[in-house]
């Protein structure tokens, strides 16, 4: 294989190193130009923010005067991003063709609410 | 309960959290080179809306059983009880955020202790 394409594959933390085409090299340039992909996988890059999380909760409490902690808000965020990110997990796995679908997702939800 | 206005922040809210939970599907799917229905996002957003009224529900419950008003972590904790992993996680997430409020205090007092727990690092 070419060096400089070695080179750039470890730059790049998305690669795949069996090929070695010239169009191969020009997808390359279309995946390092997308810096999203390496944060992907970290947290929270997107997230439901915490002051919309707030005014739900706030809706839903059904007694006057409940508050909540600025920690505890932060950490249902997190209880939120864990239960969206997981649903599409799911129906990604369930699903069939190259679309996440209703259907796919009505066939996971049942287990889904009662694991989260 | 049913008055107009409370069902019209009922609608912008249900509005806002669609929007949310599109992008955080948009960010998914690009990463997994797949694609997600309109409808897809909009069913998502509507358990996910569901699921914040029944975890709202719950909160309040544990605070007032702990004779509390005020809901703090314990009892965020106390809603992932029966899921082992998301209990770690969310134990994990809390433990972070305290022990980075911890380093900014000392920070601010003094030069912090070793830990390396940088910007961003959640987990």
């Amino acid at each position: 294989m070419a060096p400089p394409k070695q080179a750039k594959s470890s730059s790049s933390a998305r690669q795949s190193a069996g090929q070695d085409m010239d169009f191969d090299a020009f997808d390359d340039v279309g995946v390092a130009g997308e810096p999203s992909l390496a944060s992907v996988d970290e947290d929270t890059s997107k997230a439901i923010p915490g002051d919309l999380l707030v005014r739900l909760l706030h809706q839903f409490f059904e007694k006057d005067g409940t508050k909540i902690s600025r920690d505890a808000n932060a950490a249902v965020a997190k209880y939120v991003d864990v239960f969206v990110k997981e649903a599409i997990a799911r129906t990604a796995h369930e699903r069939s063709g190259s679309f996440l679908e209703v259907l796919d997702l009505e066939k996971v939800a049942p287990q889904l609410l009662l694991d989260l | 309960m049913p008055d107009v206005e409370d069902e019209e922040t009922r609608e912008a809210l249900k509005q806002a959290l669609w929007f949310s939970v599109g992008k955080i599907v948009d960010e998914q799917t690009i990463a997994r080179r797949i694609n997600a229905t309109p409808q897809f996002i909009g069913a998502l957003a509507e358990m996910v809306f569901t699921q914040v009224e029944n975890v709202a529900k719950d909160l309040e419950t544990f605070s007032r059983h702990a004779g509390r008003t005020t809901i703090t972590t314990d009892d965020v904790l106390l809603l992932a009880r029966r899921n082992e992993d998301l209990h770690d996680m969310i134990k994990d997430f809390i433990d972070n955020q305290k022990a980075e409020k911890a380093e900014r205090a000392a920070a601010a007092g003094k030069s912090a202790k070793g830990r390396a727990t940088g910007r961003g690092g959640r987990k």
